[in-house]
């Protein structure tokens, strides 16, 4: 759960970037751009959209930074930013049909790190998780773009329904109707996963 | 069935923790009366389990740093004002046509005068004006209006070792070339600009073979802007041999405690091989602290690279048979 109440430096910050401070800005950006960088990933899928998306983010809320009026977190307002930009990417994307998951090898490091430093693992618990990691990869790849990134706020990022909601602009009833179709498609992914190998 | 639909709904909301304590409840009686909706319940909190909530990729603060400084980069001639408007070269035109012409024959003078003087690359004496276009760091007042000077690109750079003298062509709204010696700041600040900004290899690479030769005659000419320069170019430049260059030039720089810290990075965090094998030498023929160059070598020997290896081993042990460090350089 990511906290976005804002210390009373961080208005600061934001205060002084209004002035035109690109200094404080900048620190603005080193705050933040950790899990704008993550959601970014989480919601596109591989690198080198994620980091086109985080320059695309900051570079966006420096232009727009006069909108915003400390009626909410500025973190949130990064957040808005950055899934709105993630989920026009992807849909860009999947209209250019474009979905190759060999691409993604590498970006699968994290989860195989992850798998060989579990502390009760035995090699057939090695396996699987890697197996998991790869396949909730393409499990999430096969969910509408909104869908996804409300399973990845939910999910990766913890955060609440009323913040996701507030992030996307919509009803939280949305929301929630959208997380509850991600998790059905998900489960029959896996169903169907288990289903090949058994 | 209807109702079952009802609490499934609810089933991942539950797992998640995002139903008040009512509602939960009556999920509860239910799953306990409908063998359906609990097989459902397990399925989802065993799946939600088994994937990770951590985020699906971990960004490494490496990564991030560099995104920071090119978003830096991209900031700066994006400078806003406090009514939300760019102060670029061109906005104010935009917001306000009636500056069109006259900002069009403020260019066209502007161009006028310095094509006049530069004589369409005609060489050049070091005038202010010259140097803050050249330096890019200050607005140039022509008239009454402030112009933010652009480098637009450059395109040759010779050396000449005889004299010392560096030539650089190079265009703004002119073609121009600047003549200089090793020693003046405008120079190296085209210099810098050519080797971190400049998109064509050749020129990136001249420019760091200039630098490289300037460091040869006078090392003193450098300053710590260009071990920033340096550490941009190890960390943005795709090509091993331009970052190669920059080792070499690290090499004869004189040694201090930046420096060594920008080598110690290399060594420690550098993916090649190549790269980390130039900092080692480096760093072990110019450290006269013995203590320091222990921990050098200690560290260095997990290397991954062999050579690193094998040499942090043998430097490890004369160091513990000597009072002095192995293979000292007099600089």
């Amino acid at each position: 759960m990511v906290d976005h109440k804002m210390e009373n430096f961080e208005i600061q910050l934001v205060q002084n970037a209004q002035n035109g401070n690109h200094k404080a800005f900048e620190k603005l950006i080193a705050l933040h751009d950790k899990r704008i960088y993550q959601l970014a990933f989480g919601v596109v899928g591989n690198i080198h959209d994620a980091q086109d998306i985080y320059q695309e983010t900051f570079l966006n809320a420096w232009s727009r930074l006069q909108t915003y009026a400390f009626d909410g977190a500025f973190g949130a307002w990064l957040n808005r930013i950055v899934i709105n930009l993630s989920i026009n990417k992807l849909r860009q994307k999947r209209r250019r049909k474009w979905l190759d998951f060999t691409e993604n090898k590498d970006e699968f490091n994290g989860w195989r790190n992850r798998a060989h430093t579990d502390s009760s693992p035995g090699p057939d618990r090695l396996v699987i998780s890697e197996e998991i990691g790869t396949q909730v990869q393409k499990a999430l790849a096969d969910l509408p773009a909104k869908q996804r990134a409300i399973f990845v706020m939910k999910h990766f990022h913890g955060m609440k329904i009323t913040e996701i909601a507030g992030t996307l602009e919509c009803a939280e009833g949305t929301v929630k109707n959208q997380l509850f179709r991600a998790t059905q498609k998900l489960k029959i992914h896996f169903k169907r996963l288990y289903n090949e190998n058994t | 069935m209807d109702t079952c639909k009802k609490y499934i709904e609810k089933i991942p909301l539950s797992i998640y923790g995002e139903l008040d304590d009512i509602e939960n409840a009556e999920l509860q009686v239910h799953l306990r009366s409908c063998e359906v909706c609990h097989r459902e319940y397990h399925a989802l909190q065993t799946m939600l389990t088994e994937i990770p909530q951590e985020p699906l990729h971990e960004a490494e603060e490496e990564s991030l740093h560099l995104l920071r400084n090119l978003v830096s980069q991209k900031l700066k001639p994006k400078t806003r004002t406090k009514n939300g408007f760019d102060q670029g070269i061109f906005s104010f035109i935009i917001q306000r046509p009636v500056f069109q012409f006259g900002f069009a024959a403020l260019l066209i003078a502007l161009g006028f005068f310095i094509g006049k003087s530069t004589e369409n690359k005609a060489n050049l004496s070091l005038n202010e004006n010259f140097k803050t276009l050249v330096s890019a760091q200050e607005n140039l007042q022509a008239g009454n209006a402030y112009v933010q000077p652009y480098i637009l690109g450059i395109n040759k750079i010779e050396y000449d070792p005889a004299t010392g003298k560096i030539s650089i062509d190079y265009n703004t709204i002119n073609d121009i070339q600047m003549q200089g010696a090793a020693s003046d700041r405008s120079i190296h600040a085209l210099l810098q600009q050519a080797v971190l900004a400049n998109e064509d290899y050749n020129v990136r690479l001249q420019a760091l073979k200039t630098v490289r030769a300037v460091a040869h005659q006078t090392p003193a000419a450098f300053d710590d802007s260009y071990l920033q320069v340096f550490n941009q170019i190890l960390n943005q430049e795709t090509d091993l041999g331009l970052r190669l260059q920059v080792l070499k030039i690290l090499d004869v720089l004189p040694w201090n405690e930046q420096l060594k810290t920008l080598l110690q990075q290399v060594l420690i965090k550098n993916s090649e091989d190549a790269l980390r094998i130039a900092a080692f030498r480096t760093i072990t023929e110019r450290e006269s602290k013995k203590d320091e160059l222990t921990d050098v070598l200690a560290k260095a020997q997990h290397d991954t690279s062999t050579f690193i290896k094998y040499r942090s081993e043998k430097l490890l042990e004369e160091l513990r048979n000597s009072e002095a460090t192995p293979l000292r350089r007099e600089k």
